[in-house]
């Protein structure tokens, strides 16, 4: 009897411990966190109305969740700003800029895979006292410290280094998408090139890209996407989580802000004026559609891959059917904006 | 103004630290961040302003829905303002410009 019942326990608390673990992944939505000056709009997916609106008094350039997506990290020129995702408040304002110690944080900023740390490209301009001078400093990596809300290590490099990439698979080095590419060892400063843009290799066609976006969203692939533009032809760079980069030829070139790959890594979506579906191993355009709203900066996709929302650039977001690339209609936001992401909770 | 070529010499720890190479302006940095303070330092050298007539007929003007994110880092410094050193808080004024314009109420010092 008694054994009966130890038995029968022992599959009650199996089964609510099976139906603790599904709970939330049954009850996670999507949502956009779309920053615009003086307002972060977030954007229920489901609904696809703007749920919840965040003031401050900046203009905001880029932005980043973090990996475990608990956390959404704004940066404006001067400061950053730390949102927390589970209660969608404002926790914290970090300040760089001074009038003697001119932090200037490029729009791509990243968090390591274990939410410790931040990665900025800063462009440092240093004035002293009473003297009419400035001393401008070589370009930085910046390691910050997010607990401690330190700096832990600084190191210098390459110019134009507008996007940090941190790597899923490999915590220790982060890519910097700057004139060239290059991967750095955030341990000790150590500089690998990967991919020369701006100054190809022999055989290599020279590049052009601009590096701001980072459509990833927590949980996904960790594979980063952007077009890049040779004089004859328009390539897809992707970076893999381990820091591997293939350059992949696109059919035709197109022109596109940004670019973002499907969760099922099967297509790529792109977007400027027009938006964009590419098949991700071949580079074929699949679909195209003239944004109606007109310029559109980012891109985010749900979960499942079924919508795509582009903007902002102007007030709005337009949410396309992936399946159809047609557009099913336009979220108004309150401002212009340039960068968002998608978070999942 | 360099102190060595005034022809005066450091003699104490003050004026040493103000012999520091100062690189602000100066022939001898890689020219291409050899730019005013504030202005952009990303590598973007206009493949956006498409010159076909026909689709994809995208071409990136400094005009409405690129107005504000322009006037950030002085992309189009001709035409928008730089807000991250003579214009900042320019949000305030417009926050979107398709909508706001009327707002606007700076000056491009000559």
């Amino acid at each position: 009897m008694r054994h009966t019942l130890n038995r029968i326990l022992f599959a009650l608390v199996a089964v609510l411990c099976v139906i603790g673990m599904s709970l939330p992944a049954m009850a996670a939505k999507d949502y956009l966190y779309v920053p615009c000056p003086n307002n972060l709009y977030i954007i229920d997916c489901s609904t696809d109305t703007i749920v919840k609106t965040i003031q401050y008094n900046d203009y905001i350039v880029g932005c980043t969740p973090s990996p475990d997506g608990k956390r959404f990290y704004m940066n404006s020129f001067k400061s950053i700003y730390v949102v927390d995702t589970q209660t969608d408040k404002l926790l914290d304002k970090i300040d760089f800029f001074t009038d003697l110690n001119r932090v200037v944080i490029s729009p791509g900023i990243a968090v390591s895979p274990d939410n410790k740390y931040m990665y900025m490209s800063v462009n440092i301009t240093k004035k002293k006292l009473n003297i009419p001078r400035l001393n401008v400093l070589p370009p930085q990596l910046i390691v910050y410290d997010l607990a401690k809300k330190q700096i832990a290590k600084s190191f210098e490099i390459p110019a134009c280094c507008n996007g940090v990439i941190t790597l899923r698979d490999d915590p220790d080095h982060v890519v910097l998408m700057a004139q060239d590419i290059f991967k750095i060892n955030v341990k000790d400063g150590k500089l690998t090139k990967l991919l020369g843009v701006l100054h190809p290799e022999a055989g290599m066609p020279g590049l052009n890209s601009l590096v701001i976006w980072n459509n990833w969203s927590p949980g996904d692939h960790g594979i980063f996407s952007n077009p890049a533009y040779s004089a004859e032809n328009m390539y897809y760079t992707l970076v893999d989580g381990k820091g591997n980069l293939t350059l992949l030829q696109a059919e035709e070139v197109v022109l596109m802000y940004s670019s973002v790959l499907s969760p099922d890594t099967k297509y790529i979506y792109g977007v400027m004026d027009e938006v964009y579906k590419v098949d991700a191993k071949t580079g074929k355009t699949l679909g195209m559609d003239p944004v109606e709203r007109g310029t559109s900066y980012a891109c985010a996709m749900t979960s499942d891959g079924k919508k795509l929302y582009v903007g902002p650039g102007g007030p709005d977001i337009s949410v396309y059917d992936t399946a159809t690339m047609k557009c099913s209609g336009f979220i108004p936001l309150g401002a212009d904006g340039v960068v968002m992401n998608r978070i999942t909770k | 103004m360099n102190m060595k070529k005034k022809g005066l010499k450091a003699v104490n720890r003050r004026a040493k630290r103000l012999e520091e190479r100062d690189v602000f302006a100066m022939g001898d940095v890689d020219v291409l961040w050899d730019q005013p303070v504030g202005c952009t330092s990303i590598f973007d050298t206009g493949w956006e302003t498409n010159p076909r007539p026909t689709t994809p007929m995208g071409n990136c003007l400094s005009s409405a829905r690129d107005w504000m994110s322009c006037s950030g880092p002085c992309w189009w410094p001709a035409q928008t303002p730089d807000s991250i050193t003579n214009f900042y808080g320019l949000q305030n004024q417009c926050v979107a410009i398709e909508r706001d314009w009327r707002n606007l109420n700076f000056v491009i010092k000559r």
